[in-house]
């Protein structure tokens, strides 16, 4: 049974399912949702995600969205199968799940709003707000200086080995490094760098990097 | 007899609060050792070596020091699976996948609007700190259609996640509770049909009703 990924191959939060399908040899289709047209606020699109947003996975009649549980989902499902992308143990797994919750709250909305800012608004052709670039910059440079200190202790987020945690940052990470030209933010920190440079070479991001720009 | 864990953080934290639903759910005795925020002890070194951004709560056990609430949640439920309330966080892995999805969609989308709202209608007047009218029309309008969701989902599901009360429900708890008893925009979610409803059971628990009563006895006149 093939997994059915709704969503665009570009978009952030299915690249996050994406990757993690394809770390665990997982077959999918892509099913594209065109958002610049707005398919994801029509009826139809709303009956798979009532929150109009994307992606929304359909693995004969199971569904899921949210691509953080989507992700939970799969590497539990398969932990036989690939790399381990959860831990052994329950305090590994409680690790890579506190990794996890920090990549949501405490990365996503201000890499997520830099890239808004610097990307999207310009593309549409509306003017960013320096002001708020400036202070999310700030802002972002306070956690990945967490990070930083966190990486010189652990070679990956939750500890030696590469997980749910490390991989929920690819997307997000791309794009401040290359369309928002925020890459400073990584080469300037020693270990930061070299973490991005080992989860950004995996082969599976690669062929999704590939596939998508 | 274990030792209780330890949860550090103010009482009356929404993220502490919902790590002490938890472990009243799941009956694993703790020990809450409060901070104060205000003269910045979530800052100093200490905390900082178990929490390094700074926010409450953090928890240790035996075996483990962690942080982020829900991350704390799901290892408690996983650490102690036959206490208290055992199905907690589902007992088959597509029961755990829809809690999971909830408990994103309360941390992705009723999270951020309900926060702001709490901070600027309960918070900020208390802090002497100016109210943003328009961060409150933006947060109410997030909110609604938030809400509006959730209408539709609790007419159709007795909980969000499914028929059992979850960890994806409890996750709304402190946000919810202050909302409906801190600002005067408890109609967002007592006016709506199911989320009236879910809301009124939910916050009938005996283990969330506890947590309100901690809070009291904490609360500085």
């Amino acid at each position: 049974m093939v997994v059915k990924v709704y969503g665009s191959v570009k978009a952030a939060c299915p690249q996050r399912v994406l990757a993690c399908l394809l770390e665990k040899g997982v077959e999918f289709e892509i099913v594209q949702v065109d958002l610049d047209e707005g398919e994801h606020k029509r009826p139809e699109f709303l009956l798979r995600q009532p929150f109009g947003q994307v992606p929304v996975i359909e693995d004969g009649d199971f569904k899921l969205f949210e691509s953080r549980a989507i992700i939970r989902y799969y590497a539990a499902k398969y932990a036989n199968q690939g790399p381990n992308l959860l831990g052994n143990t329950l305090e590994e797994k409680a690790l890579v799940d506190q990794w996890l919750e920090v990549e949501a709250h405490n990365f996503n909305d201000l890499a997520f709003n830099l890239v808004l800012q610097l990307v999207i608004l310009p593309r549409m052709g509306q003017r960013s707000d320096t002001a708020l670039v400036h202070n999310l910059e700030q802002k972002l440079e306070a956690v990945l200086n967490i990070y930083e200190q966190r990486l010189s202790k652990s070679n990956y987020l939750a500890g030696d080995s590469f997980t749910l945690a490390d991989l929920s940052h690819l997307p997000a990470l791309r794009y401040l490094m290359n369309e928002a030209g925020m890459a400073h933010l990584v080469t300037q920190r020693k270990h930061v760098n070299a973490w991005w440079d080992k989860i950004s070479s995996r082969p599976a991001w690669k062929k999704l990097a590939s596939l998508a720009h | 007899m274990a030792t209780p864990v330890k949860v550090y953080g103010p009482p009356l934290s929404t993220a502490v609060c919902r790590v002490v639903a938890c472990l009243l759910e799941k009956d694993v005795e703790f020990q809450l050792i409060s901070l104060n925020m205000a003269k910045g002890d979530h800052k100093k070194p200490d905390f900082l070596k178990i929490q390094p951004f700074g926010q409450v709560p953090a928890f240790q056990d035996e075996k483990i020091s962690l942080f982020e609430s829900r991350a704390i949640c799901r290892y408690v439920c996983e650490n102690y699976p036959e206490k208290g309330n055992k199905g907690l966080f589902g007992t088959n892995p597509l029961a755990k996948a829809s809690i999971d999805q909830w408990l994103e969609a309360e941390g992705q989308s009723f999270n951020p609007p309900s926060s702001a709202l709490v901070f600027q209608l309960a918070l900020a007047p208390r802090m002497n700190i100016k109210q943003d009218e328009g961060v409150i029309k933006q947060n109410e309008e997030k909110l609604a259609k938030v809400l509006d969701v959730y209408e539709k989902r609790l007419g159709e599901s007795r909980f969000l996640a499914g028929d059992e009360f979850s960890l994806a429900d409890l996750s709304h708890l402190p946000n919810a509770h202050y909302l409906v008893n801190a600002t005067d925009r408890g109609e967002i979610l007592t006016s709506r049909d199911n989320v009236g409803r879910w809301w009124g059971e939910i916050s009938n628990r005996d283990s969330w009703k506890k947590v309100v009563d901690m809070q009291k006895q904490q609360h500085s006149p």
